[in-house]
């Protein structure tokens, strides 16, 4: 499933959302995150990044958290495969106060003779 | 019957990785050549001295060697597999990041090979050798080449805000998926409706100002090329197991093998190889003891020989076609000095199919001091070896 929604706890004080990509052999990736109010194109934040190193795959929802509900993450990957056909996983962890409470997997496959493949995915706050 | 049993073992391996099941379905392999395997190597079957690389990314290859020697090749006598267990069992997932730690791409990367012999009429396992390789430095893998990586990652970057920007145009102008409109929401949470826009961008992406057309397979290909030479380090032990008759009832420990192995790039088209080898191999002798005139007693004598190899192959061509010239030098315990001259080719034939042919000479003396009148002995060696693994386009 590559929509999920997920309850923000009312008292939370921190939530980060994780992204993490790993596959049946390595790939690589690049993304473009974006925070978005339901129903807008304009997103309040957005980031690009790739998966070469994890540390600074994690991004903290403004604060205070309660104005996040009503918004959505929305995470438009592109996977390539490097030396290998691969099946792959996308992986959004949403950590609340230092507990993972939600995670949302998109799986897909690709071919290293292939062009890279896109995965499309978001995840509601309410 | 022996015959099955040893094709049947050997074999076991190559069935594991073509089961069906996606989470086997791992590697598959840049047609860099089939390296050596430290079983094959021990049986003696291979005269190289030099245990050559392998390539990081090969999860199963075969060698089957004595391919031409007069005989019909039914079933094989010397042959040798090599897998890697870790990626074949369990580990089903990896992260770029965690490869790229040297201790898990190490264990990932470990290949274990088997191989055997059977006695000249064929029909008994005479002679099994087991091995493990591991490469602790490996520049010719792309996931190893950070150009190529920073390359493709900066694409990928790109693509991914063009691509969500042409999902957001489609809605924007009221694109219909099976006759209806669809959001943001639609396409992450419908698969076909994903695949679908993203079919449409590849075909539209050149029409987009920030767009960078790119192939990650043209850019394979482009390093590929220039990496077949690179820097590499590896070590190998293995082990072979021996008896007179059948080793299936009266097998032991006959013969340990250490390789170190160091590939250097020379220019764009050459390679320097060196070897650098120990071994420990049980050897049978009798010792002869005159009794008096007429009567001797002859004892059978147990003792072991341990050899030092230097070696060093040059390899001059291309991916797909180089010949090399060998030379090595050992030296061991039983004082024989052996210099070796070799020189091969190795030929791509097809996807996943290589031909190796080699001949050679050896030289052979004692530089045992008490033994008057030593003089060189020589041998002359060749053989055709075919070489199989898992290709680039075939999908397990």
């Amino acid at each position: 499933m590559a929509l999920i929604e997920t309850k923000l706890k009312a008292d939370a004080k921190d939530v980060r959302v994780i992204i993490n990509y790993s596959g049946t052999t390595p790939v690589l990736a690049g993304y473009e995150y974006q925070l978005k109010a339901e129903n807008a194109n304009q997103p309040i934040e957005s980031h690009e990044g790739d998966n070469q190193n994890n540390q600074d795959d994690i991004y903290p929802l403004p604060s205070p958290i309660s104005d996040n509900t009503g918004r959505k993450v929305v995470l438009t990957s592109k996977i390539a495969a490097i030396d290998a056909d691969s099946d792959f996983i996308v992986r959004m962890d949403v950590l609340q106060d230092g507990v993972i409470t939600d995670t949302l997997k998109s799986s897909g496959h690709v071919d290293k003779d292939g062009e890279a493949k896109l995965s499309f995915d978001i995840i509601k706050f309410i | 019957m022996k015959k099955f049993l040893l094709t049947t073992i050997l074999l076991y391996a190559s069935n594991l990785s073509a089961q069906p099941d996606s989470a086997l379905a791992k590697w598959g392999k840049l047609d860099f050549a089939i390296p050596d395997h430290p079983a094959f190597s021990i049986l003696n079957n291979n005269t190289d001295n030099i245990l050559r690389p392998g390539n990081s990314n090969e999860l199963f290859s075969l060698i089957y060697a004595n391919f031409l020697n007069g005989k019909t090749p039914v079933i094989p006598k010397d042959l040798s597999v090599e897998f890697a267990p870790v990626q074949l069992s369990g580990m089903n997932t990896i992260t770029y990041a965690d490869y790229k730690k040297n201790g898990k791409r190490i264990l990932y990367d470990c290949k274990l090979s088997i191989g055997g012999k059977t006695s000249e009429d064929g029909d008994t396992l005479q002679n099994f050798a087991i091995g493990l390789r591991t490469t602790w430095v490996d520049k010719t893998a792309l996931s190893a080449n950070q150009e190529f990586v920073d390359s493709v990652c900066k694409a990928l970057k790109l693509s991914a805000r063009d691509e969500h920007g042409f999902i957001l145009s489609l809605i924007n102008e009221g694109q219909l998926y099976n006759g209806k409109s669809f959001n943001e929401d639609d396409v992450a949470a419908d698969n076909g409706l994903r695949d679908f826009v993203d079919s449409l961008y590849n075909l539209n992406r050149e029409n987009f100002k920030d767009a960078r057309f790119f192939s990650i397979k043209e850019l394979r290909d482009q390093y590929k090329k220039k990496t077949w030479n690179k820097f590499k380090f590896e070590t190998a032990i293995a082990f072979k197991f021996s008896s007179a008759d059948s080793i299936v009832r009266n097998g032991y420990l006959s013969k340990f093998q250490l390789y170190n192995t160091l590939a250097v790039p020379l220019g764009k088209s050459g390679q320097w190889l060196i070897g650098i080898n120990v071994s420990s191999e049980r050897r049978d002798s009798v010792k002869i003891t005159v009794v008096d005139s007429v009567n001797t007693i002859m004892d059978p004598v147990k003792y072991q020989n341990t050899i030092g190899t230097l070696a060093m192959r040059f390899y001059v061509g291309s991916n797909n076609f180089k010949s090399f010239i060998e030379t090595s030098l050992k030296n061991g315990s039983d004082k024989l000095l052996n210099i070796g001259l070799n020189i091969g080719t190795e030929i791509n034939l097809a996807d996943g199919l290589w031909g190796a042919i080699n001949l050679g000479n050896n030289w052979m003396k004692s530089t045992d001091s008490n033994i008057a009148g030593n003089k060189w002995l020589n041998n002359f060696f060749w053989h055709i070896d075919i070489r199989f693994h898992l290709p680039e386009k075939k999908k397990i």
